[in-house]
C-alpha cells in the first residue's frame, strides 16, 4: 500500500513541494508564516477554481481555452448590469448574475463540439475570441472601477486575521470557501458518481463509452457547462479581489492553468487526472511563483522554473513507463 | 432438446443497393457453440449487427425466445440476453479491472452514485463466473490482450447474457491463450449459454464449434454440425473455389545456395539468447514458438528495434552491426510487423502514400524536390505486381480489406528492394482466399533471390511456405526441421509440449 502511494505521480509532486518549501523557508523564514499561507491561498483561489473546470475537461479527452474569456465576459457583464441598475446590495447577486451566462457559454462550447464533432481546441479558441470581441463591442471596453458597494466591502471581509512580525497583517478571504466548494464538488463528481466514471471512460475510449450505454453527449454538456460555470465564479472573485472589472481580465492565463493541471498528472489526451494531483500541481506552480519572489529571484526566472517543472513533470511518468516495460512495450513483444 | 434462443426468418439487408445479406434464415439454440465463418465482406459483421439491433433488416423477421420483435434497438437486444464482444473489446484502458467489469452493470441499473465496495463486489462476482483470477486494482491498459478478453467475457455475463457473440476473438492471441479461451467457452456452454464464435481461422472453428454456419457473398451456404464437415469442405464453401494446398514442391536448390544472412550466438537480455542460424539466398525460413519464446524479440533485434547485446551478424559475408532501425534499412533488412493496423500502416493516408513512403526519398528531381511522376509509376507498378484491389490509390489505406492492406505493407517494403525480408504473422486476420495468394507472393519473392524469415504460430502456414522451420523455446532455438521431414501433427505436438 505504502509502496503504491510512493509510486504515484501525486506523491512525487508532493515531495517536490515539501523540498522546495524547506529550501525557500530556510532562506526566508517568512515563508513558513500563517500570513504567507493566507496570501498564497488568496492567490490560488481564482486559479484553483479555473483548474477544477480544466481538470474535468482534460479527463474527458477535451480541452477548453475559452474559460478566461468566459470569466472576464460574464463578470464584466454582471458588474455592468449592477452599475446600470444602481445596485448596492450584497455580493451574492453578481455571482448569481454571472453564473447563468457562464453556463450558457459552456453549453455553447458543448453544443458545437458535440453536435458537429469538431476538435475542442479549435472550437474553444473560436468561442473565446468571439466572446471577447462581443463584450468589447456590445458591452464596453473600459475597465470599471466604480464597483457596487457590496462588492467593495466583500473584498475587505475576512474569515480570520493574523498579525505576523515578519509579513504584517494578513487575512483569509471568504472566497477561499468557494474554492473549497469547487474542489469538493469536483472530487465527489469524479469519484462517486456514474457521470464522473463516464468522464474518465469517455477520455479513455470514446467508442467503448458509447457502446457501454453512456450518454456521451450529456457528459460533454456536463463537462463544458461545469467549466463555464466555474469560470464565471472565478471571474467575479477576480473582480472583487482586484477591485475592478476589466473585459480582458485573466486573458492569457489559460495556458498557465492547463500547465498546472497537466503538471499534476492529468493527461492532455484524456482519461487520466485527479483532483489531488491538479491541486498539487497548482500549489507547485504557486510556490514557484510566490516562493521564488520571497527568495528574491526575478519573475523572468520564475517563468523559466515553471517551464522546467512542467517538462520534467510530464517526462517523469513517461520515463518510468519506459523503464517498467524495458526493453519494449509488452504489446510489441508477441 | 435445448430451447430456441433466436430465430432469423428470411433476413435481407442492403447498403446503397449492395446486398449485404440475402434471405438468411437460421435458428440458434441455448447451450451450444456456433461458429460463423466467411471471408472478409461475406456479411458476417452485418449479420452480427442485425442480431445486436444496430442494423434494422430490410426484410424478414427476428424472434427472441419464440417472440418476434420488430424494429428493436441495441438495448432491447441486450435485454434479450444478446451480448456482442467486438474485436476491439470496448474496454477502458485507463480504468481499473474492477471498474471495467462493473461499469456496464451500473449503467444498465441506472445508478447515479458509484461506491468502490459495490464495484468490487460486482467485479468479484463477474470473475467468479468464468473462474478467472485477476488483480482487480490493476489498470486495464497494463494487462495482456488475453486477460482483457476474459474481462470482456465476464462483463458480458454480468448482463445475464444468453448468447455471447465474439467477433474474431483470437486474432491477437497466442496458441496457449486460445486454448484458455476455448476452455472458458466450453464452461459457458455447460451453464447453458450459447456462443456465436465469428472467425476465419478454420482450424479453430473445427476445434471449438459444434455447429458451423458459413456465409459467402451475403448468402448462407452451410449450416450444419461440425461433425458432418471437414476442413477442405469448409474452405471450399467459404471461398467458393478449391484452395487445396497445391502440394508445393520445395526446390532443394536452397540447400546449396550461398548464405545470405548468418546469425551467430546472438543474444539479447530478457528476450532470447545464443541464437544461431543461416538464411540462404532464395530460402524461406519459418520461426515458430509459444508466447515468450523470443520469436518476435529475435525479429525486432534483427531489425534494430531491440539491439542484441552480443553475437555476430554477417550479411553476404560482410560483418554487420544492427543497433538502430536505420542500420537494418541501410543493409536491406525489411520488417513487416504483425499488427499492420498499429505498427505497419499510416491508416488515414492514401494507399499510394503508404506504398511509396519507404522509397520516396530516392525519387527526387535534380534539385531535390519530389518527382511525382516517378512516384506514381512506382506505385502503379507495385499495385499491379501484388494485385492490390483498389479502385484508386488515392483512397485511404483503411478502406482496403485486410488482405489488401497486408499487400500494401508488403509492397512498401518490396519497393525498397530488400535483401532480407522478415514477415511477422504475415496472414494474421486475413481470410483463406487472400491467405493463399499472399503465400504465393511470398514463394515468388524467394524465387527472385530474397531471403525470407516468416514468424508465425500458424503451423499450416509455415508448412505451406517454408523450406526450413526453427522452433524457439524460452529464448533459444530448440529444434530445426527440414520441410519434407515434418508433418503438421508432429509440429503442433512439439510446439505445445513445453
Amino acid at each position: 500500500m505504502v509502496k503504491q502511494i510512493a509510486q504515484t505521480h501525486e506523491f512525487l509532486i508532493a515531495v517536490t513541494i515539501v523540498f522546495l518549501s524547506i529550501v525557500i523557508g530556510s532562506i526566508n523564514p517568512a515563508y513558513f508564516s500563517v500570513a504567507n499561507l493566507f496570501d498564497m491561498l488568496r492567490n490560488v483561489t481564482i486559479y484553483g477554481i479555473l483548474a477544477m473546470g480544466t481538470l474535468v475537461v482534460l479527463i474527458s479527452g477535451g480541452i477548453d481555452v475559452s474559460f478566461p474569456a468566459i470569466a472576464a465576459a460574464t463578470s464584466y457583464l454582471a458588474v455592468k448590469i449592477l452599475i446600470a441598475t444602481g445596485y448596492q446590495g450584497p455580493t451574492w447577486l453578481p455571482f448569481l448574475l454571472a453564473l447563468p451566462f457562464g453556463l450558457l457559454l459552456g453549453m455553447l462550447n458543448a453544443t458545437i463540439i458535440s453536435w458537429f464533432r469538431l476538435p475542442a481546441l479549435i472550437v474553444t479558441l473560436g468561442t473565446a475570441s468571439m466572446t471577447y470581441g462581443f463584450v468589447l463591442f456590445f458591452i464596453g471596453n473600459l475597465t470599471l472601477y466604480n464597483l457596487p458597494a457590496g462588492m467593495v466591502s466583500y473584498r475587505t471581509m475576512s474569515l480570520m486575521t493574523v498579525r505576523d512580525p515578519l509579513v504584517g497583517t494578513s487575512s483569509l478571504h471568504p472566497s477561499v470557501l468557494l474554492l473549497g466548494a469547487a474542489v469538493l464538488g469536483v472530487w465527489i463528481l469524479l469519484r462517486f458518481t456514474l457521470i464522473g466514471r463516464g468522464i474518465y471512460a469517455l477520455g479513455g475510449n470514446r467508442e467503448a463509452a458509447e457502446r457501454s450505454g453512456f450518454n456521451v453527449r450529456l457528459i460533454e454538456y456536463v463537462v463544458y457547462s461545469l467549466a463555464g460555470v466555474l469560470a464565471s465564479i472565478a471571474g467575479v472573485i477576480q473582480v472583487v479581489l482586484y477591485r475592478n472589472a476589466n473585459p480582458a481580465a485573466l486573458m492569457g492565463t489559460e495556458l498557465d492553468v492547463i500547465a498546472a493541471v497537466v503538471l499534476g498528472g492529468a493527461s492532455i489526451t484524456g482519461g487520466r487526472g485527479t483532483v489531488i494531483g491538479a491541486g498539487l500541481g497548482l500549489i507547485l506552480v504557486t510556490i514557484l511563483k510566490s516562493g521564488l519572489t520571497l527568495v528574491g529571484i526575478s519573475s523572468e526566472w520564475q517563468k523559466v522554473a515553471i517551464g522546467i517543472a512542467l517538462i520534467l513533470g510530464a517526462s517523469i511518468p513517461a520515463i518510468r513507463m519506459a523503464r517498467r516495460n524495458w526493453p519494449m512495450t509488452s504489446t510489441l513483444l508477441e | 432438446m435445448s430451447r430456441e434462443l433466436i430465430r432469423l426468418d428470411h433476413i435481407g439487408k442492403s447498403f446503397a443497393g449492395v446486398n449485404a445479406l440475402k434471405d438468411i434464415s437460421l435458428t440458434l439454440h441455448s447451450g451450444k457453440i456456433y461458429c460463423l465463418v466467411g471471408e472478409n465482406g461475406s456479411g458476417k459483421s452485418t449479420l452480427i449487427k442485425v442480431i445486436a439491433g444496430i442494423h434494422q433488416p430490410d426484410s424478414g423477421e427476428i424472434a427472441f425466445h419464440g417472440k418476434v420483435l420488430h424494429q428493436f434497438h441495441p438495448i432491447e437486444a441486450i435485454r434479450q440476453g444478446i451480448q456482442v464482444i467486438y474485436q476491439d473489446l470496448s474496454l477502458f484502458p485507463n480504468l481499473t479491472v474492477a471498474e471495467n467489469l462493473a461499469i456496464n452493470h451500473l449503467i444498465s441499473r441506472k445508478r447515479h452514485w458509484v461506491w468502490r465496495r459495490e464495484v468490487r463486489k460486482i467485479a468479484v462476482d463477474a470473475l467468479r463466473k468464468i473462474k478467472a483470477n485477476l488483480n482487480l486494482d490493476a489498470r486495464l491498459g497494463t494487462l495482456p490482450v488475453a486477460d482483457r478478453q476474459l474481462i470482456a467475457i465476464a462483463r458480458a455475463l454480468l448482463q445475464n447474457a444468453r448468447l455471447i457473440i465474439m467477433d474474431e476473438p483470437t486474432t491477437a492471441l497466442t496458441r496457449n491463450e486460445v486454448n484458455i479461451l476455448q476452455g472458458v467457452i466450453r464452461n459457458l456452454k455447460e451453464d447453458g449459454i450459447s456462443i456465436l464464435f465469428v472467425s476465419h481461422k478454420i482450424d479453430e472453428v473445427m476445434e471449438i464449434g459444434e455447429h458451423i454456419i458459413i456465409l459467402r457473398n451475403g448468402e448462407k451456404v452451410v449450416d450444419r454440425a461440425t461433425t458432418d464437415l471437414d476442413r477442405s469442405s469448409v474452405v471450399q464453401a467459404m471461398t467458393g473455389r478449391d484452395v487445396k494446398p497445391k502440394g508445393i514442391t520445395f526446390p532443394r536448390v536452397a540447400q546449396g545456395a550461398p548464405a545470405l544472412l548468418k546469425v551467430e550466438s546472438l543474444s539479447c537480455a530478457g528476450l532470447f539468447c545464443d541464437v544461431s542460424f543461416e538464411l540462404r539466398v532464395g530460402e524461406i525460413v519459418g520461426i515458430t514458438g509459444l508466447l515468450g519464446s523470443g520469436r518476435t524479440g529475435l525479429a525486432l533485434s534483427l531489425f534494430g528495434i531491440c539491439p542484441a547485446n552480443s553475437g555476430t551478424l554477417t550479411l553476404e559475408g560482410v560483418p554487420l552491426k544492427v543497433n538502430r532501425i536505420r542500420d537494418a534499412l541501410a543493409n536491406g533488412i525489411a520488417y513487416v510487423p504483425e499488427d499492420r493496423l498499429t505498427e505497419g500502416l499510416f491508416l488515414t493516408r492514401s494507399i499510394g502514400e503508404n506504398i511509396a513512403v519507404r522509397i520516396v526519398d530516392s525519387l527526387v528531381s535534380r534539385i531535390h524536390l519530389l518527382d511525382h511522376q516517378a512516384i506514381q509509376s512506382r506505385i502503379r507498378e507495385w499495385v499491379a505486381r501484388l494485385k492490390i484491389r483498389a479502385s484508386s490509390t488515392n483512397l485511404p489505406v483503411s478502406s482496403l480489406s485486410g488482405g489488401n492492406q497486408q499487400r500494401a505493407v508488403l509492397a512498401r517494403w518490396l519497393a525498397s528492394n530488400p535483401r532480407v525480408l522478415i514477415l511477422n504473422g504475415p496472414t494474421a486476420g486475413i481470410d483463406v482466399g487472400s491467405k493463399a495468394e499472399i503465400h504465393e507472393i511470398v514463394r515468388d519473392l524467394a524465387k527472385s533471390g530474397i531471403g525470407i524469415l516468416v514468424i508465425s504460430d500458424d503451423i499450416p502456414e509455415l508448412l505451406e511456405v517454408c523450406h526450413r522451420i526453427l522452433l524457439m523455446k524460452r529464448g533459444r532455438i530448440a529444434a530445426e526441421f527440414e520441410r519434407p521431414s515434418i508433418t503438421e501433427a508432429r509440429l503442433s505436438e512439439i510446439l505445445v509440449s513445453a
